[in-house]
Parts: C-alpha cells; sequence; structure tokens
C-alpha cells in the first residue's frame, strides 16, 4: 500500500496560524521575510503534533528497567521497532550472584504481553546493568512526526513558501515589502515632510541610489522605533510615492528618484519599439527556426534559458545607437530580471578595465540601459558580438567584448539617397568579434534616419522594406542574393522587427526567392 | 516479505533458512553439552561444571533489559556471545555458524545472512550445511 503523503506536501496557512505569525511579529516589533515566517509556522505544527502524541500517549510508560511496575501498566519498549506491551506479572528474579561475573542483584522480572505474546523483562534493577534509551519514546510512537523542520523545508520548502505569501497577501492587517512582511498598524508614522526631505536628499546624490538607511540618516530618523522598522515604514511609504522608484537588485532595496532616471529607463525610446505585426510560425523551417535561436533577439518568442553562466549578444541598430543590452532568452538569465520592479539599477563592469557605468534593467520592455561607452569605446560595428556575465558583487554585471588589434574588413556600408538604399562593400578598420552575416556599416546617418522616418510616416510594410533592403544588398554578391542574417540586420536599421517576422515574410510572400540554404533574392517573375 | 517455505525435497539455497534440529542430537552420539562448553571461554568451564546443571539462572540482555531464564551452561554462552569476538576468523566455518544460532536463541538464517555476520563466503557455508554430513545438528528449518 503507498504510504499516505506528508502533510506539508498539502500545506496551507490557517486563521490560527496566521495569528500566531501575527502575534510573533508583534512581539519582535521587526519585519520578517516569508521564509522565516514559514519556517515559524511548520515549527508551531511540529510543536503542536508533539504536544498533542505526548497527550494521547499520557498514560504510556516509557520501560526504564531502573523502575518498577505494577500489573495493568503498558509500557512502551524501543528495540528495532517500538512495542507496547501490558504487564501480567511481577515476580523476583533469579540473580547469578557472580555467576561468570554477574551479578544484578535484587530486581524484579515482569512479564509483559506484547500482542499476545509473552516476554519477560528486567525491574527495579540498579543503573548501569542495562542501557536503553528512553529519551526520544515520543519520536517512535505511532504517529510521531517523522520529518524535521529542516527536513519539511528542503523537500516541500517552496511550496510553503508560495501557500504562506498567499495566505498573508490576503491579510488586510499585514503589509509586505521587499520580501518582509509586517504589521500594518505597527508601522512608523511617515509624514510628508519626510517624503520631502527624502526628495531632497535624492536630490543632492543626482538621483541615487541611495539605501534607506543612507536616506534615513540624513532626514534624521522617524523616530525611536528599532531600525529595521524605520527602515520598513519608510520603504512602504517611499513605495507608495510616485516621486521615488525602487531600483535595487534582488535582495536590496536602493530608492531613486524617477524625475532624474535617464529619459531612455523612464520611457522605451521610439528606435527600439516594435509593431506587432502577426505572422504564421508554422511557415518557419527548422534551419529557420535555429537561426532565430542563434540571433536570439529579445522579441522573439523564446523562454529564458535557465542556468547559463554567460550570454553572448549579437549587436544590432536599435541596441547599437541607444547603448542598450537586449534581454534575450540568455542574457535574462544574467541580469536581475526576476524582480517585479519595472527599472532596476545595476553596474555594467567592463571585463578589460574594470570600469564600471550605471546600468538599468528595463524589465518589462526587455533591454539594459548604459552600455554606450563601451560600445564606444571599442567601436563596435552592428554585428558586433560580445558576452555579459554574473561578477561576484551582486548588483554587478560583466561585459566582456573580445577585442584585438584592428584588421582590415570588408563591411557592407549602408547609406540611402532619395528613398532608396544603398550598400556598398568598402574596407575599414575593426578590432572587435562579429558576425559576418550581420556586420554592417553607416557613415552618414541622417539620410538612413531620414528613410527610415519616411518609411514609418508612409507606413510601408515591412514586404515594401524586404523589397528595398534585398535587391540593394543582393548587389554585393555574385549569385545576386542575401544572407537572411544580413537581411534581418539591415531591416533592423529601418524598423525594428525580430527575425521570426522576417523569414516568414520572406517564406509567405512570393516576390522573394530562396536561392539556397538561407540566401534570398527578388523573385524573377 | 516473509520467504516461501522450503520443502523437505527442495534443493538448499542461499536463502534456505538453517536452524540447530535438537532432535537430531540423540540420534547423533555427540554430546549437545560438551559441544556448548567448546563454545564458553575457558575462564568460565570450571564455574559451569561445578554449577548443578538444573539449575535456573535469569540472563538480563545489557542492551534490551529482556530477561532469559537459563541453564548455568546457557548462562555463560549468552555472556561469551556479548563479546564481538565471540564470532571470529580463528574458528571454523561450521562453529561460527553455531555461535550465530546460539546467540540468536536458535531463530532460524539462511546461508546469505550467515555469510554477512560472519564474513565466510554464502556458497562455502551453504556447501557445509547442504552435504551428506550433517554438523551439530544444524539442518534446514521446515515447518
Amino acid at each position: 500500500m503507498p504510504s499516505k503523503p506528508h502533510w506539508s506536501t498539502q500545506f496551507s496557512l490557517t486563521p490560527s496560524d496566521i495569528d500566531a505569525l501575527i502575534a510573533d511579529l508583534l512581539e519582535g516589533e521587526t519585519p520578517l521575510p516569508a521564509d522565516v515566517l514559514a519556517r515559524r509556522v511548520i515549527e508551531l505544527r511540529l510543536e503542536r503534533d508533539a504536544q498533542a502524541l505526548a497527550d494521547r500517549y499520557a498514560d504510556l510508560l516509557a520501560y526504564d528497567p531502573t523502575q518498577t511496575y505494577k500489573k495493568g501498566q503498558t509500557i512502551a519498549f524501543q528495540g528495532e521497532q517500538l512495542a507496547t506491551g501490558v504487564v501480567t506479572a511481577v515476580e523476583s528474579g533469579l540473580d547469578p550472584a557472580g555467576f561468570c561475573g554477574r551479578s544484578y542483584g535484587k530486581f524484579k522480572r515482569m512479564t509483559v504481553d506484547i500482542d499476545g505474546e509473552t516476554a519477560t523483562y528486567a525491574a527495579g534493577i540498579a543503573e548501569g546493568v542495562v542501557e536503553p534509551s528512553v529519551s526520544d519514546l515520543l519520536t517512535a510512537l505511532p504517529g510521531a512526526e517523522t520529518m524535521s523542520l529542516d527536513d519539511i523545508m528542503e523537500v516541500n520548502g517552496a511550496k510553503i513558501l508560495a501557500s504562506v505569501n498567499e495566505a498573508l497577501q490576503s491579510n488586510p492587517t499585514l503589509v509586505r515589502l521587499a520580501g518582509k512582511w509586517f504589521v500594518r498598524d505597527l508601522m512608523q508614522d511617515v509624514t510628508v515632510g519626510h517624503l520631502n526631505l527624502a526628495e531632497a536628499v535624492l536630490d543632492i546624490a543626482e538621483g541615487g541610489p541611495l539605501t534607506t538607511a543612507e536616506i534615513l540618516e540624513q532626514i534624521g530618523g522617524l523616530g525611536d522605533s528599532p531600525q529595521e522598522l524605520q527602515e520598513f515604514s519608510l520603504n512602504y511609504a517611499m513605495n507608495e510615492d510616485e516621486r521615488f522608484d525602487e531600483v535595487g537588485p534582488a535582495g536590496e532595496v536602493l530608492w531613486y528618484l524617477k524625475r532624474q532616471e535617464p529619459a531612455e529607463v523612464r520611457e522605451k525610446p521610439a528606435l527600439l519599439r516594435y509593431t506587432r505585426i502577426d505572422y504564421n510560425r508554422d511557415l518557419l523551417t527548422a534551419d529557420m527556426l535555429a537561426l532565430e535561436a542563434e540571433v536570439d533577439d529579445e522579441l522573439s518568442p523564446f523562454d529564458t534559458v535557465e542556468d547559463v553562466d554567460e550570454a553572448t549578444v549579437r549587436l544590432i541598430y536599435a541596441h547599437r545607437r541607444l547603448g542598450t543590452i537586449p534581454l534575450n532568452s540568455h542574457t535574462r538569465a544574467i541580469f536581475p530580471t526576476a524582480r517585479r520592479a519595472p527599472r532596476i539599477n545595476v553596474t555594467l563592469v567592463d571585463a578589460h578595465d574594470g570600469e564600471t557605468y550605471s546600468g538599468w534593467v528595463v524589465n518589462d520592455e526587455q533591454y539594459v540601459y548604459g552600455a554606450a561607452e563601451i560600445y564606444r569605446k571599442y567601436h563596435l560595428p552592428l554585428g558586433a558580438q560580445f558576452t555579459v556575465h554574473r561578477s561576484s558583487t551582486p548588483g554587478h554585471i560583466v561585459i566582456a567584448v573580445p577585442t584585438f588589434r584592428p584588421r582590415v574588413e570588408y563591411v557592407s556600408l549602408m547609406s540611402a539617397k532619395d528613398d532608396r538604399l544603398q550598400f556598398d562593400l568598402q574596407t575599414r578598420h575593426i578590432g572587435a568579434k562579429f558576425d559576418e552575416q550581420m556586420i554592417l556599416g553607416i557613415d552618414e546617418l541622417a539620410p538612413i534616419e531620414a528613410l527610415a522616418k519616411s518609411l514609418t510616416q508612409q507606413k510601408k510594410n515591412l514586404s515594401t522594406v524586404l523589397k528595398l533592403v534585398i535587391p540593394a544588398l543582393a548587389r554585393l554578391s555574385p549569385q545576386g542574393a542575401a544572407h537572411a542574417k544580413t537581411i534581418y540586420s539591415a531591416v533592423n536599421v529601418l524598423r525594428r522587427c525580430p527575425p521570426g517576422v522576417v523569414l516568414a515574410t520572406l517564406e509567405a510572400n512570393r516576390d522573394f526567392e530562396n536561392v539556397a540554404d538561407h540566401y534570398w533574392k527578388l523573385s524573377d517573375a | 516479505m516473509t520467504p516461501p517455505k522450503p520443502s523437505a525435497l527442495a534443493k538448499p539455497t542461499l536463502d534456505t533458512p538453517y536452524h540447530i534440529d535438537y532432535d537430531w542430537w540423540p540420534t547423533s552420539g555427540e554430546d549437545l553439552r560438551v559441544v556448548l562448553l567448546r563454545q564458553v571461554p575457558p575462564e568460565f568451564h570450571d564455574m559451569v561444571t561445578a554449577e548443578p546443571a538444573d539449575r535456573q539462572i535469569d540472563y538480563i540482555d545489557p542492551r534490551t533489559g529482556r530477561i532469559s531464564r537459563v541453564d548455568p551452561l546457557r548462562f555463560a554462552l549468552k555472556v561469551a556471545a556479548e563479546n564481538p569476538a565471540f564470532i571470529n576468523r580463528e574458528i571454523s566455518v561450521i562453529d561460527c555458524v553455531l555461535r550465530v544460532l546460539l546467540m540468536n536463541d536458535n531463530r532460524p538464517i539462511t546461508p546469505r545472512e550467515l555469510a554477512a555476520l560472519t564474513g565466510y563466503d554464502g556458497q562455502q557455508i551453504l556447501r557445509l550445511l547442504s552435504g551428506a554430513r550433517v554438523y551439530y545438528g544444524i539442518r534446514p528449518f521446515i515447518t
């Protein structure tokens, strides 16, 4: 018969559990994280169950050979398994009196009925003759808890934690902030004056970021209550105030003055905006899906790849211009994207020289702002590749740009004139790693920007843009065709568009012809 | 799970339980008391032989407190069995098997279990116990 699942597998908080937690919070006057509260609930449950068990077996005596027993008493014996029996007779024992070196003195020989079988045990014997353990009888009784607090948390901790958070969330008495819970009525009063002072403090610090403790110190605190309670109360009040933004990476509360955040962080830049195009993903062949995965555009419908130590980025026009890093399926696992905060302030570290830059993770819009200086420093072209990885310092992300002595490379230079696009192969000195199919150069931005603007204003669809891009690129190859990645890179100079849409449009539209592998040209027909 | 009962005609295996068949001793021509006395440490010999064989003493298991009312020879054997060296590789395989059965109040035991307790090879124990000759009345336990 399968064993019954442990109660903790179907854990849910009862009203009495919540009352006990509120009592703990009131007594401690300190906000506590959900995991501490979850452990406390489990601890209380274990204590309650142990007490119930002790009450249930209150009449049961643990066998202790130095004690004497009477006929009719029930005794628990600990062996490989716990056994309980009723004393049926007590008589004097026969002492070996020194035979084979054994002498027990006076003792009783107690006959016990254990589940219909008779056994005899020593009683009232001197200490040291027998050494059975009687200390942990409760753990061996039927119905006794078999798992410790740590065992339960290890096996079912995630589920319990979710259940605790959910139950506390629906309780109006409690407030949660930065992962900690506290009782609303006990929070310190934070006045408009306090908040105005906090704003001034952040203003002087050029917006931030500052920790709550730093702000509290500069505004002179909230009173005599414990520091942790003051911080929690101020955090709560600032969180409710539109002027402030909580931008700390996971595990750290950092405040920033919203109006001092970079414009590119407060609002998604136009260059990154994508006007959604519906398309049939069934049109994408296995090769196309592989190419889409390789490019790893943040707009592609990929889940975050967990457990990655490093992620590669291929720069497209919008990110290169704005100095942003895409939060694609791999980089999402590197940057602190798990937090629900819309904007998180991080430090970008140049792997080469250790120089640091302020970075902003804009979670909902899938980009990180703040890499422009690094892109400029290494003269990264469109199609350049670099990697990002976590630093051992929390909140620091390392940007590693593979560089070498600049070499002369042939680069497709993109230019525009009179609503026409042109690509010319020219030599340039490149000192960074790049994707050969995605590298593009632009010497004069203004005409390109004018063309992009004109296409947008005329609401030209993607097919029209492709018809503009493909023949211009095809001119550069003897086969008169262009690689899909080059097309994707060039299209993205004119409008933001993920590769899946580009590939599906090429596949669906008879105006385009697949020459070989990923090479496309305009149909002859 | 309880293993299936062995048949009297079935060939013994590593999982066939064995015990001391005390009915065998009167027909064997061997003296059980002499054999048992050989398992007792020499320092107890005089004490055992000096006691009336029918004297009854209570032996208390020092680990559990459980009492066995036994004669002096069995008492001496129980005291001897408390010593971890009671089962050792200096004595013969068959004496080891006998001692294990005496220690466990003749609870039936398989060659596989005996191998684990004595350190001897299970097949070697099985060959010895399933041969034509019966040692110390140790035979398959058939109910």
